[in-house]
Parts: C-alpha cells; sequence; structure tokens
C-alpha cells in the first residue's frame, strides 16, 4: 500500500484500486461507510424527510420523541427530524467547498511562491503566518460584516483560514523538488517555468495535499458548526447543524431532544471524517502509524 | 537579544498598523450609510449632508482613518450604537469578564493538560495511554457549543449542581462566583488541555529516551525522581511554548464559549454588535482583539528567544 498506490486510484478513477486500499483500512471502511450514509441522507434529504424543514405547527411545540415526530419538535413545532436531515447539507458543503476553496488556491500560491523565491516567497510566508495565527472566527466576522451573513461569507472565511496550510505543504513540495534532477532536466531542455510548474512540480504536491485535505476536512466542518451556531452561517428558517443547537438551547429546560440529537449528529459526521483522515494518514505515510501522537 | 526584541517590537507596531488598516477597512466597506442608519429613512438630502459632515464622512478615506486610529489611541472609540454607552467602558467591562475566564481555564488546562500528558506519557502503550488518547481526540473534535451543551444539559439541568449561564452579582460570596464560572471555564480549558497532553506526552516520551535520563536510571534513581528533576524540567520548555500560543486560540474559543454560556465577555460583546450592527463596538472590539493576539504573538517569541538563542540570531554566528 504505497503512494503510487492511492494516487493511481485517484487519478484513473479506478474504483477496484480505491476499494482494495479502502477495505484493507478499518478506519478507512468505517469512516468512509457513516460519511456515505450521511452523504446519502443528506442529498434524499427533501425524499426522506417525513416533514417540511420548515413548516411550523404550534400545537405540538417542543414535543418529545414520539411515532409521529421521531426525534420530537423544536419551539415552533418544526419537525426535528426533518431539521435535522436538511441541516447536515450546508455543514457538508460549506465544509468541503471552503477545503476545496483553500487547495485550490493554497497549493497555486505555494507552488509559485516557492518557485519564485525571494521577496515574492518572503512575503507570501509573512501573510501565511498572520492567516494561521488568526482564528477563522474573526475573518468570518469581517467577511460578515462586508457581504452580510451566510453561508457565501462561512465559507470563504474557512478557506481563508485553511489556505495557509496547503500553501506551506506546496511550499515545501516545490522546494524539495526545485533541488531535483528531473526539474534541472526540464530546465535545461528549455521548459517555461509554468510547464515546469505544471508537470514537474505540482503531480507530488498531490500525495501531501490529498493528506492535508483530510486533515483540514473534520476542522472545516467544526468550523463551520460553530460559525453557524453564532447566527453566522445560513439564516432562518434555513436550518444547520449549528442553529439547531442555538435555537434548542433557549428552550432547554423544557426539552432535551431539540439540543442532544443535532449535537449527536455532528459527533458522528466528525467522527467519521476523523477516522477517513486517520486512515489517509495510515495509507500515505506508514510511518505515522508507529510515531507517537 | 536586545537586537531581536528591537526587530520584533518593530514588527509588532508594524503589524498592529496593518491590523488597524484592516479593521478601518472592514467597517467602511460595511453596506449602509451612517448618516442614514442615525437619522431614520425619512430624513431630507440636506439632513444628511449635515448629518454626514458632523461625522467627519465627507472627508476623505485616509483622513478619516488618521482621525480614527489617533482617537483610538487617546482611547476615544466612541459611542455604541445600540447602548449609548461609550465604547471603551463596555470593553472594558467585557475584557475584564474574559481575562477571569481565560485565566481560569489557562491554570485549570496547564494544571490538567501536563498532568495527563504526563501520565500518558509514563503509561505509554498501556490501556491508561490509550484512554487518554482517546478522550484527547474527542475532546478535540467536539465543537466547543456542542460540548458546552452537553456540560449545561448534564451539570445544569439533570444534575442542578451548577448555574447554566451568566455570572454572580458582585459582592456574591467567592463560591459563588466560581460556580457560575465553572463550566464555561471547564468548555474553554478543554481543547487546550487536549493539545497540552497530547504535546507533553511526545515531548516527555522523547525527553525519557534521551542518554542522560538513562544514565540517570542506571546509578539506581528512581523513576519518580528522574521524572521530577531530570525529565519534567526539559520537558516543560518546549510545552511553555505551546503554552502560549494557545492563549491566543483561546480569545477565538471565548467568542462560541461565552455566547453559549451568556457570559458578559468580549466575545459575546463582539459577536451581538456584529448581529446587531453596532459598528463602532465591532470596530473597537476587533482592534482589541487584533491588538491582545499581536500582543501576545510578540510576548511567545521573546520568550523563545531567551529560551533558544538560535531564534535570537537567526542563524548567525
Amino acid at each position: 500500500m504505497t503512494e503510487a498506490s492511492l494516487s493511481r486510484a485517484g487519478s484513473t478513477g479506478s474504483f477496484v484500486r480505491l476499494w482494495r486500499i479502502v477495505s484493507r483500512n478499518k478506519r478507512l471502511l468505517i469512516g468512509g461507510t457513516i460519511l456515505t450514509i450521511i452523504i446519502l441522507l443528506a442529498v434524499l434529504a427533501s425524499l426522506i424527510a417525513p416533514y417540511s424543514p420548515i413548516q411550523q405547527d404550534m400545537k405540538a411545540r417542543l414535543q418529545d420523541p414520539s411515532w409521529l415526530h421521531w426525534l420530537g419538535t423544536d419551539h415552533l413545532g418544526r419537525d426535528t427530524l426533518s431539521r435535522l436531515l436538511h441541516g447536515l447539507r450546508p455543514s457538508l458543503v460549506s465544509g468541503v467547498a471552503a477545503v476545496m476553496l483553500a487547495t485550490l488556491f493554497g497549493s497555486l500560491i505555494g507552488v509559485v511562491a516557492g518557485y519564485a523565491g525571494g521577496v515574492l516567497d518572503a512575503v507570501v510566508g509573512r501573510i501565511f503566518d498572520l492567516l494561521v495565527a488568526w482564528p477563522a472566527i474573526f475573518i468570518a466576522i469581517g467577511m460578515i460584516l462586508i457581504i452580510g451573513p451566510g453561508p457565501v461569507g462561512v465559507v470563504l472565511a474557512i478557506a481563508l483560514s485553511e489556505l495557509p496550510v496547503f500553501g506551506r505543504v506546496a511550499r515545501a513540495v516545490t522546494l524539495a523538488n526545485l533541488g531535483m534532477a528531473h526539474v534541472e532536466v526540464a530546465r535545461s531542455m528549455g521548459a517555461s517555468p509554468a510547464r515546469i510548474m505544471r508537470k514537474h512540480i505540482l503531480p507530488f504536491t498531490v500525495n501531501p495535499l490529498i493528506l492535508q485535505f483530510a486533515i483540514s476536512a473534520p476542522a472545516a466542518v467544526v468550523a463551520e458548526a460553530g460559525l453557524s451556531y453564532l447566527g453566522l452561517g445560513s439564516q432562518p428558517p434555513n436550518p444547520s447543524l449549528g442553529m439547531l443547537v442555538s435555537d434548542a438551547q433557549l428552550y432547554l429546560s423544557r426539552s432535551l431532544y431539540g439540543a442532544a440529537f443535532p449535537i449527536i449528529a455532528i459527533g458522528i459526521l466528525v467522527l467519521s471524517l476523523t477516522l477517513i483522515a486517520d486512515g489517509v494518514q495510515d495509507v500515505l505515510d506508514p510511518r505515522r502509524r508507529r510515531q507517537l501522537r | 537579544m536586545l537586537r531581536y526584541t528591537i526587530s520584533r517590537f518593530g514588527q509588532l507596531i508594524l503589524l498592529l498598523a496593518i491590523a488597524s488598516v484592516v479593521v478601518f477597512v472592514v467597517i467602511q466597506n460595511t453596506p449602509g450609510d451612517p448618516a442614514l442608519m442615525r437619522l431614520g429613512l425619512d430624513a431630507t438630502p440636506e439632513q444628511v449632508a449635515i448629518e454626514q459632515a458632523r461625522l467627519g464622512l465627507d472627508r476623505s478615506l485616509f483622513e478619516r482613518y488618521v482621525i480614527w486610529a489617533t482617537d483610538a489611541l487617546r482611547l476615544d472609540l466612541g459611542v455604541s450604537f445600540a447602548t449609548s454607552q461609550p465604547v471603551i467602558r463596555m470593553l472594558g467591562d467585557a475584557l475584564f469578564h474574559t481575562f477571569r475566564l481565560a485565566a481560569l481555564a489557562s491554570a485549570f488546562a496547564l494544571l490538567l493538560g501536563t498532568g495527563l500528558g504526563i501520565v500518558a506519557a509514563l503509561n505509554r502503550g498501556r490501556r491508561l495511554d490509550t484512554v487518554i488518547s482517546a478522550v484527547c481526540s474527542l475532546g478535540l473534535s467536539l465543537p466547543s457549543f456542542a460540548l458546552g451543551t452537553i456540560l449545561i444539559i448534564l451539570f445544569a439541568i439533570v444534575l442542578r449542581w451548577l448555574p447554566p449561564s451568566g455570572v454572580a452579582m458582585t459582592g456574591q460570596s467567592w463560591a459563588e462566583q466560581l460556580r457560575h464560572l465553572a463550566l464555561p471555564a471547564i468548555t474553554l480549558a478543554t481543547p487546550f488541555t487536549m493539545v497540552l497532553t497530547r504535546f507533553m506526552r511526545g515531548t516527555l516520551i522523547e525527553v525519557l529516551s534521551q542518554d542522560y535520563i538513562v544514565t540517570a536510571r542506571a546509578k539506581g534513581i528512581p523513576m519518580g525522581a528522574v521524572v521530577l528533576t531530570h525529565a519534567l524540567r526539559n520537558a516543560l520548555i518546549p510545552t511553555v511554548t505551546i503554552a502560549g500560543m494557545q492563549i491566543g486560540s483561546l480569545l477565538a474559543g471565548a467568542t462560541v464559549t461565552e455566547t453559549v454560556f451568556s457570559y458578559p465577555g468580549l466575545g459575546r460583546l463582539t459577536i451581538e454588535a456584529v448581529q446587531g450592527l453596532d459598528y463602532p463596538v465591532v470596530q473597537a472590539a476587533l482592534l482589541l482583539t487584533a491588538s491582545l493576539f499581536l500582543i501576545n504573538t510578540f510576548i511567545v517569541d521573546l520568550t523563545y528567544g531567551l529560551i533558544d538563542p538560535r531564534v535570537r540570531t537567526g542563524g548567525r554566528k
């Protein structure tokens, strides 16, 4: 199970190979199964949810779980199960979109900065330092002040705060490759910098970036939940996992279920992503297994 | 060391200036006209023009920045739209509460984090180590609002041991104040504790494999004494640095934790001001947070320079 095997599986889209890797690693298998179920639930939410997520029923407020409402109802009589299923979508989409943006721009900036070196590299490095030190929440507040609360601001904020990690990874790979023979040869044969970066450096960033993607995904989902809990993410009445908890919190003394179920859902989601991250680490970096953590 | 300090201080000043510009530009680009917001929608254009002149909005962006920045340096941060109180007073109160919470949380995290780390390192590979590392993964992956809500459910609603939110009235006993602080402090401290535990464990295991530890053991010094006198001292140095860096994220964590527990600190003030579009408060709170953050980084850098001479010489001989 080498690095090459995983990247081949990814690049050729060979599901058989990918499956072989996944089925051999218990963490990947369990995490992947749970995540697949969650994604299916989120995609099919409007088909399988028993009620509309925003339909209020004032006669059925703050009900405990029953056959009618499996997970109970909230303070406006909305069905918690339906809101939970619909609320999965913003968490998954925002988290994944943010990390994808961070991967794309982070790797581009990192490769270019590493290749160019000098002042550009130093300036980019300094900006990365600042962005890393700066918690996502304050970037999010800035975004929200300018473009208003909503998923777009949240995605951009999380992407910005995750971007430097990807940038640093890509830069490190670039620097390591710059001194190697294949880049030297390409350059002496007259390849342009753009071509060298694209053909001779970027391919080597794929595995480290996959690894970083897996590590950043749970963090991004947690960040999205936190921001939507604070009311900075998706806006009412559209549900999100964080908002379900903050809504239910005011009525905790009357019903615990409204808060408990979304928290369990977040826990399972983050757990599955963390398992996958650990599994990817095992596969891509076998040393990691024995290393102290 | 002096040269290093001066260069770091110069960087701090530069970064503070940049942060203030960023905060200013963000607030200037928020939608809505402050003059119109103050007068209401049915104000005549003349009234709006007068109000804009009074607020200084007719000046250039640069002039406005200079005026705002010099006022801020004199600690004049304007008046809140929402409460009409001086912003500096609101920030002062909030900061006091946040500091109290953060201090308790750090103390808790430092004690428990190093303690758990030592226990895990000394029991490396045994069941206790596995349990601690599992708890760490759990504590790090659960969002703090979820953890806070679980604690409220458990200790405030089911067991009724602790109050679910707020602060004790001034004048109430120390015990009562602590009871109010307990749940938010534990919530805020948890990620910090887990990071420290992991780090302490890793460092201590590394130190324990060093030759001088083996020598000390070979001389017949009992394990406990070796850990206390030889290993801990060397393992603590990097841990202190990590702790310093974490204090910054404690500030960020405070925004969520304070909201969960309706605790009147800086984080909750910021979030409420953002939601209520109370721009003078948002502006000042962001500037204050940025300054605290940068000053903390500065102090950590200096400590790092003190501990590790290679850092301050920058590799020069």
